[in-house]
């Protein structure tokens, strides 16, 4: 990788990484430096990885270890904040629309930071960031079946707490 | 098919792609099975929640701090090295000129030399002595010109008289 596929990476994927590890440790301080190590070790390693999904993937992976790294060497856990979701008091439709998504939002990263790291790794790199099973059962460490009966669990357990909360349709 | 293994389809489908058709038997059961439906419709709210959940980028000083150790930091130490190459270079060219330059002569050679010129003032003193010895003979014995002898011309002393 030259220094100009470098610099399109790190633009490309800072964003990336950064979400995957923000949702992954649910800090965001910590979520920043792991994203800035991320993108500094694909700079030292930067012979041995190819631009592309390559990139991507080898990217997600030093995210995840950092992040469990991380994560194992705290102990305790961080509670999702509570105070950024909006005012539903306010009864405009707009904001009302506002309001319940953002709760929704907010109890959807509850039901996801009550899954194991492993699980939750899978639905964001399924769900939200798109990647192909194969390419997450290798990063991962997992075989497919595993990988799939793992996920339809985890959906199910997202759905219900979500159901519970009563912000789904 | 019962209500488990329309859901286990569902998950399939939603593995695969969820704009696939279900199949007929699935379709069948959903179409009289409600629950089932109300499972479909929260699976894909679902999806659509994940897929919406607020992303943030990464804040620019952390960027910034990315390029100041990899990019830059690698831009500064190629001037570096350009710099330093430029001094190594001048140093080189210096140290070459200075020891390429010719060596002062050696003791012998300085003494060879002082014995030649020795040699050479003493044959022209002893040139100049012998031009000098010659000339005062020439004139006692009145071989050159009274001029040259200090006395004046019998021209003059005609005019005189």
């Amino acid at each position: 990788m030259t220094t100009i596929e470098f610099q399109a990476a790190v633009l490309e994927h800072k964003d990336r990484v950064h979400n995957y590890a923000r949702y992954l440790i649910r800090d965001p301080d910590e979520a920043s430096d792991i994203a800035q190590e991320c993108l500094l070790r694909l700079w030292r390693h930067r012979d041995q990885v190819e631009p592309g999904p390559a990139c991507r993937n080898w990217l997600l992976r030093a995210a995840h270890n950092l992040c469990i790294d991380r994560v194992r060497r705290r102990s305790t856990r961080m509670e999702i904040r509570q105070d950024d979701a909006p005012d539903p008091a306010d009864g405009r439709p707009d904001a009302l629309r506002v309001a319940q998504s953002a709760q929704a939002a907010r109890l959807l990263q509850h039901a996801l930071s009550e899954l194991t790291d492993r699980d939750r790794a899978i639905v964001l790199l399924r769900e939200i960031e798109g990647l192909p099973y194969d390419e997450i059962a290798e990063l991962l460490g997992l075989n497919l079946g595993t990988l799939k009966a793992t996920l339809h669990r985890a959906r199910e357990k997202l759905r219900v707490a979500l159901t519970r909360a009563e912000v789904m349709p | 098919m019962n209500c488990e293994t329309v859901r286990d389809a569902i998950h399939e489908l939603f593995d695969d792609d969820p704009a696939m058709p279900l199949g007929g038997a699935v379709e069948a059961h959903m179409a009289s099975c409600a629950e089932c439906r109300e499972f479909l419709a929260e699976m894909t709210a679902l999806r659509s929640a994940l897929r919406a959940l607020p992303r943030e980028p990464l804040p620019s000083a952390v960027l910034d701090g990315v390029w100041r150790d990899t990019v830059r930091a690698r831009r500064v130490a190629l001037w570096r090295a350009a710099a330093a190459a430029v001094v190594v270079t001048a140093l080189g060219a210096g140290t070459y000129f200075v020891s390429s330059r010719p060596s002062g002569p050696s003791q012998a050679e300085l003494a060879r030399a002082e014995a030649q010129a020795e040699l050479v003032f003493g044959y022209t003193a002893r040139a100049l002595a012998a031009t000098h010895d010659a000339a005062a003979r020439n004139v006692i014995e009145r071989k050159v010109s009274p001029a040259v002898r200090g006395e004046t011309s019998p021209r003059t002393s005609r005019r005189s008289s």
